[in-house]
Formats: structure tokens, C-alpha cells, sequence
């Protein structure tokens, strides 16, 4: 380049060069700034494309996996991005050609901020870098590629034309879940019609879908519905967590239980069972039945004495007492509440409760003995409260609770068996709902120590596996504390933030102006 | 390289430039960080995300003048003659913008310290949108920089570089709106194509259009969820923008014109 420049500046230093050498340097600058503009433009094209290629090479997809996902790291405390070793090994064990697909009936969501999304799409995404080809993911939206629906369920079961959410697909076998869904709520906050998630389960979600789906439901758990109960979702959440499908039986004149029932729930009912009820369940726990009842004392069942539903325990020495739990000893209650409290552990059953001595119980109804006088009936208690507490009864009159004085250790939950039959019952019951109902999942997340007690409980009577158990992944709180923080001090820093520190820049921006502007 | 840096940063402060955008940023991320805290819950990845919508605004102002000032006040021909690379030029002016970045920045500092002494949380993805906040402040400071090279106009910088980085950051949107175009186009009767077949081409088009979207391809980050690619993204993107003003600064020592 120096020597064309040198080139092209001798005719200017000579001064006085004829037409021809004019006419010879200029073509000489011409083709000099051709080569410099070629080089120009070419140098850009050629940097442009090796940028191109290199961002293109680092999401190239091979085998459904790219550079970018070996290169991505979730540093969240709780993994809440990736999914844990539990899904990696089991998804490791599945056999090499296995394909599971899953399909978003969506078009991949971009805008994931404070939507239910922001923990489903880099989390799936982590499946698929995780599963070895196993896992893919692919957001179809249904009503621009119609043929989807088809192609995932040819005959129609599962109406996935009113879908929405994600589709888990395995050998023509579906699970459909939906985003919100993976997520458990809190109860206070859904009862005023907001969704204030309190742990992520899409993991758990997922994990059991692909579970279930790859080695089958082990067992069925039938929910007792009709009686005015609430929802069971959550425990449903678990039980297929557990490879344990989720079914529901209507109360009924002609009620029979199934002959797949491996589990018989009745959670949280309002109102008492029937008689033809009380035959059939006792004729299934005759045969070894399992069952879990759990009721608590709440306005909307004071008056409810549960003839019936005693009736049936009596068979195994068990009764729920129609009064509410009061405890008297400040140390066992919660908040200073003498209805919500806890409740220790029987040591027998401490070890299902994660080695937890106390757990927590709320508007709880006394579990007691039947006075069954049968020698075979094996009966032991589950959770007590302290010696100090004590029982009242809902007076409708007055609207208040009449207590009893006198005070004493109360059961909550009691467990019955037979001995000496080949084919023992299993019967679990709990006079509160704080082991059972969603309400409670829902506020307390699963890994709360009721919850994992009562995953204990079933996995004892069931003998279910639930090695591919993934725990819910608690969310981040953003809350300020509010003790150190009031009104005053919002009222400050507003003035600080939004008036004095602007102000101040402007001020100084104003004064630097005036000094330099006649510079 | 470091003559020009200190030359242009303090050339921040010596006009009102400097000053305007740090009571712009202090304004806007004080605003923002308020209505968090008056609620009572501060999420600071929010609060910085939200905060690089507005380098929309903020990069056309830093960086409108660092080189079409120079052209308009014929300084330029300093850099032509002074035996100092045209890249370290731009080099030096580039971190000049981006520290003044990085100062504006403090004032996000600032909120995260109020936030951990209101008993608040600063978790990893706040930092990941730190990550993200500079990603994208070299990405559009580049950008601000070939406009200002383009023009001897500071407002026609501002307004090239406002057009571009509003062009990023609605790139999701345009390819929404792109692939409804194309699908429309492609099932017309001229082409009638089948559609599944229309479906696709619109989404590849969809898909292409929204690869180079930034945004997207950082909003992880907010998540806790780190990855390289992103920042491969933006840094080489960036450096092809500065390449792209080096080579038209360049142009002045050959062109004829």
C-alpha cells in the first residue's frame, strides 16, 4: 500500500507532469481505491459470515441436541431451570430407542416473562439436552397445523382438539398437561381469585408423565367424590408421582368398589357415606383393602356426626368424634392459634415423617378407639396433641365453641389393621385435613413434612415405587420485609429516587452547560 | 486507544450530555424500582430488564455525538492525521459510551442495595440480567456508534440508531406479523400452496426473523439460566458493527468522493 501511495504522490510532487502522466496516475488512485473498496467490502462480508456461522454452529440441533445446550448452566439454588438427577438417571436407564415426544399445542412461547412459561420452556428444553435423543420437544399450534391432533391421537380419546398445554406422547399413549398446572397455589390468596404459586412441580409433572407413560401405572387410587368434598388434584399430583393413577367413585345407593382399587380415599367429605357404602368398603378391606379417611371440623361440617362413616370404622376400632381440638399449650400452637397447631408423631411413625416429631394439624376432630372388643383389631395412634389440649362443640345458637375443661392428650390420626389373616386391612385416618387436602399441598408445597408423611404412608400400604419422585422447587420470594419497611420510607425514597437524584443531574448538567457554553 | 476513552468520557461530563442521561436513567429506573417497592415486592431482574427497553432512548442520546460532532466541527481529520489506528478511534469512543453505561448503572446498584437492606432479594438471575444489561449495552452502543459514523448530524445519528434498536426489540413482533404476511401471501390464489406447507415456510420465516432477535435469546438469563451462546451473539454482532465503522471511517483515506 506505501508504495502506491508513494506512486500516486509523485506526479503531484513533480508538478509538472504532462497529460499522460495525469492520465496514468489517476488510473493508478482509480485502481487503487477499487482494490481498497474491494478489500473493504469483502473484509466485512467475509467477518459478517464467519459471525453468522458461528452463531448459526451454536444452535445447530444434532441428535436434538446443540453446542449451546452443553453450554447453558441453571445457577438458581433450586435448580429450578434443570431438571435433577432423578429425571437424568431415570431418563439414562430408559432403552436407546426410546422416543418420547412433547408437544406444546402452541406456538413456542417468546414472550415468557411473569408467565407460567418462564419455568416450562427452559425446563423442557433441558429435557431434551439431558435425555440422550430420548426426549424432544416441539411447539405445534394446532389451528395452523391441524393435522397434529390426528397424528397424536388417531382415534379421538382424548379431545385434544380443546387442548391446551403440552402433550407427553409415548407409544401411542398421551398425557396432556397444562402450564398451569405445574405449579401448587396458595389457598389463601385463590379463595379472593389470585394465583400466587408458592412451588414449582413442573419437573414433577413432566417426570411422572414420563414415568407413567414408559412403565404403566402400578396401582389405582379411587377418590370417594359426592359428598361434598374438595378438590384432590394435588394428591393426585403425588399419587401419579408415584405411578399410581388417579380415578373417582361417586357415592351412591348401588356404590361397589372396583376391582382395580388398590387405594380407597375419602378426603375431606362433608357428608356421610351410605349404607350400601359401608358393605362395599367393608367387604374390599376384608380383602385387603387399603383406605385413607380424613375429615376435619369446619364451618360446613359442625353438625356432621358421620353415623355411617363410624359405623364402618368401627370394624377396626376406630371413631371420629364430632367436637373440635383446642390446644391449650402455646408451645404446639401455630400463630398463637389454638386451633391450628401441631401434633406429635407416635414414634412408630416418626421415621415416615422424615424423622419429624411434630407436624401440623388444623380444626382437627379427636380420633379414638371404637371400643371394638376384638383382639385381632391392631390399632395405634399416629399424631396426638399435647396433654394440654382440650375439645369444644359449635353451639349454633351462640356461634361459638363450648369448650370441655377438662384437658388431656387427644389423638388426630389412628391407623387400624387386623392380625392373624392372610389378607390384613389397612386404615388410615386423620380427623384433620392438613395431610390430604389441596389446600394444604397447594399452600405448603410438597416437600412440606405432612405431605412427605403421607407419600411415606402410601408408599408403605402400596408398597409403591416412588424412586423418580421429584420434589416441588420452591419459587423466590421477592417481598421486601415489612417491618423494615413503611410508609414513610417508600414516601422518602420516592422523593430520593424519582425527584432529588434526577434533579441533582440535571442541575449539574444545566450549570456545566453555562460555564463551557462560550468556550 | 486510551487517549481517545479519556478524551471522549470526559467529553460526557464537560456537556450536558452526560448529565441529561444520567437524570434520564436515574428518572426511569427510579420509577421503576419505586412502583416494586411501594408493592412491596422488588424484583430486580424486572426492574433491569425493564430498563433495557429503554436503551431505545438512552444509547441514540450517549451515543448521537461521538462521531458526527467531530465531522461537524472538522476534528475529524485528527484522527486521520495523528498516528493512531481508526479502529483504537472507535475502540476508544465505544468504551467511552459503554462507561458511561456502566455509571448509569450505579444507579441499579443503588436499588439492589436498598433491596437487600429492606430484607428484599438480589438472587442470581438479578445477576444474569446485570449479563444481560451489558450484552445488549454493547450491542446498541455499536450500533449507535456506526450511526453516528454514518451521518455529520447528531439528530440523524439519534434518529438512525432509534430506528434500529426499535427495530431489535420489536423483531419478536415483526416476525409475528411477517409470518402472518407470508402465510397470507403464500396461501393466496396466485400460489395456492397446501397449508401445512404455508404454515411452515411462514414459521421457518417467523423462526429466521426471530434468531436475531437479542431479547429472546437472553430472557433466560432473568431465570438464573446462563448460557454462552447469547453472549457470543451479542459481543460478535457487536464487533461486526464496529468493524462496519471502522471500515466506513476508513473509506475516507481511499474514497474519491
Amino acid at each position: 500500500m506505501s508504495k502506491d501511495i508513494k506512486n500516486s504522490n509523485t506526479p503531484a510532487k513533480a508538478g509538472n507532469t504532462t497529460k499522460k502522466d495525469d492520465k496514468k496516475a489517476k488510473v493508478q488512485t482509480d485502481a487503487r481505491a477499487g482494490k481498497l473498496k474491494l478489500f473493504s467490502i469483502s473484509s466485512f462480508i467475509i467477518l459478517l459470515l464467519i459471525v453468522l456461522a458461528v452463531n448459526v454452529i451454536f444452535g445447530l440441533k444434532i441428535n436434538n441436541t446443540s453446542i449451546d445446550d452443553y453450554l447453558t448452566y441453571d445457577m438458581t439454588s433450586t435448580g429450578q431451570n434443570s431438571v435433577s438427577s432423578i429425571t437424568v438417571n431415570y431418563l439414562h436407564d430408559l432403552p436407546a430407542d426410546t422416543t418420547i415426544r412433547i408437544v406444546g399445542l402452541m406456538d413456542r412461547p417468546t414472550n415468557l416473562r411473569d408467565t407460567p412459561y418462564e419455568y416450562v420452556v427452559p425446563l423442557l428444553d433441558d429435557y431434551v439436552s439431558v435425555s440422550e435423543g430420548k426426549v424432544t420437544v416441539e411447539y405445534i399450534n394446532p389451528t395452523k397445523y391441524p393435522s397434529i391432533i390426528s397424528e397424536l391421537d388417531p382415534n379421538g380419546v382424548y379431545d385434544l382438539a380443546n387442548a391446551t398445554g403440552y402433550v407427553v406422547s409415548y407409544n401411542g399413549k398421551l398425557i396432556l398437561i397444562n402450564a398451569v398446572d405445574c405449579f401448587t397455589y396458595d389457598n389463601e390468596y385463590l379463595q379472593y381469585g389470585y394465583y400466587l404459586p408458592t412451588s414449582n412441580i413442573v419437573e414433577q409433572k413432566f417426570t411422572s408423565a414420563i414415568v407413567n407413560l414408559t412403565q404403566g401405572y402400578t396401582y389405582t387410587a379411587y377418590f370417594v367424590t359426592g359428598l361434598g368434598e374438595g378438590t384432590h388434584e394435588q394428591l393426585s399430583n403425588m399419587l401419579a408421582s408415584m405411578s399410581i393413577d388417579s380415578r373417582e367413585i361417586q357415592a351412591s345407593d348401588s356404590f361397589t368398589v372396583p376391582s382395580d382399587c388398590s387405594l380407597l380415599i375419602i378426603n375431606g367429605i362433608n357428608s356421610d357415606i351410605t349404607d350400601s357404602m359401608v358393605e362395599a368398603i367393608k367387604d374390599y378391606l376384608s380383602a385387603g383393602g387399603k383406605m385413607i379417611v380424613a375429615v376435619n371440623y369446619y364451618n360446613t361440617n359442625v353438625s356432621e356426626i358421620y353415623p355411617k362413616l363410624n359405623t364402618l370404622l368401627s370394624y377396626y376400632n376406630i371413631r371420629i368424634n364430632n367436637a373440635l381440638l383446642v390446644e391449650n399449650n402455646p408451645g404446639y400452637q401455630i400463630n398463637s392459634d389454638s386451633y391450628n397447631s401441631l401434633v406429635d408423631v407416635a414414634s412408630a411413625y416418626q421415621e415416615l415423617a422424615g424423622g419429624n416429631t411434630r407436624l401440623r394439624s388444623s380444626y382437627a376432630r379427636p380420633i379414638t378407639e371404637a371400643d371394638t372388643p376384638y383382639n385381632y383389631i391392631q390399632v395405634s395412634p399416629i399424631v396426638a396433641t399435647s396433654s394440654s389440649a382440650n375439645f369444644g362443640i359449635y353451639d349454633a345458637t351462640t356461634g361459638n365453641i363450648i369448650q370441655n375443661v377438662n384437658t388431656a392428650s387427644f389423638y388426630v390420626g389412628m391407623y387400624s389393621t387386623f392380625t392373624g389373616t392372610p389378607t390384613p386391612p389397612d386404615v388410615y385416618v386423620f380427623g384433620t385435613l392438613t395431610f390430604t387436602s389441596d389446600e394444604y399441598i397447594s399452600s405448603f408445597g410438597f416437600n412440606d413434612a405432612n405431605v412427605v408423611f403421607t407419600r411415606n404412608i402410601i408408599r408403605n400400604m402400596l408398597a409403591a415405587d416412588d424412586s423418580v419422585f421429584v420434589e416441588g422447587k420452591a419459587l423466590s420470594d421477592y417481598s421486601i420485609d415489612t417491618a423494615k419497611v413503611n410508609s414513610n420510607t417508600v414516601t422518602v425514597l420516592t422523593f430520593i429516587l424519582v425527584a432529588v437524584i434526577p434533579l441533582a443531574f440535571v442541575i449539574a448538567g444545566v450549570v456545566v452547560y453555562n460555564k463551557r457554553k462560550n468556550l | 486507544m486510551s487517549a481517545v476513552y479519556k478524551r471522549e468520557l470526559a467529553s460526557y461530563f464537560r456537556s450536558p450530555v452526560g448529565y441529561i442521561a444520567l437524570a434520564l436513567f436515574s428518572f426511569l429506573s427510579g420509577f421503576v424500582f419505586i412502583n416494586q417497592y411501594g408493592d412491596g415486592s422488588v424484583n430486580i431482574s424486572s426492574e433491569i430488564m425493564s430498563l433495557c427497553s429503554f436503551f431505545v432512548v438512552i444509547i441514540p442520546v450517549i451515543t448521537m455525538g461521538l462521531f458526527s460532532e467531530d465531522k461537524k466541527r472538522g476534528t475529524e481529520v485528527l484522527f486521520y492525521t495523528n498516528p493512531v489506528s481508526m479502529f483504537e478511534v472507535v475502540l476508544g469512543k465505544f468504551f467511552a459510551a459503554l462507561t458511561l453505561i456502566a455509571i448509569l448503572f450505579l444507579n441499579v446498584i443503588l436499588h439492589m442495595i436498598i433491596t437487600a437492606a429492606s430484607g428484599g432479594v438480589v438472587n442470581i438471575g438479578s445477576w444474569g440480567s446485570v449479563i444481560v444489561y451489558f450484552c445488549l449495552a454493547i450491542l446498541f452502543t455499536s450500533i449507535g456508534i456506526l450511526a453516528s459514523a454514518i451521518t455529520d448530524t447528531q439528530i440523524i445519528s439519534a434518529i438512525v440508531s432509534f430506528v434500529i434498536i426499535l427495530v431489535i426489540q420489536l423483531l419478536q413482533t415483526i416476525s409475528t406479523l411477517a409470518s402472518s404476511a407470508f402465510a397470507s401471501l403464500l396461501s393466496s390464489s396466485v400460489l395456492a400452496l397446501e397449508p401445512e406447507k404455508v404454515n411452515r415456510i411462514s414459521t421457518n420465516i417467523a423462526s429466521a426473523i426471530a434468531w436475531l432477535s437479542p431479547f429472546s435469546k437472553t430472557q433466560d438469563f432473568r431465570y438464573g439460566v446462563f448460557s454462552i451462546a447469547p453472549l457470543v451473539f451479542c459481543i460478535s454482532m457487536a464487533l461486526v458493527f464496529l468493524f462496519l465503522t471502522y471500515r466506513i471511517l476508513e473509506k475516507k483515506r481511499w474514497s474519491q468522493n
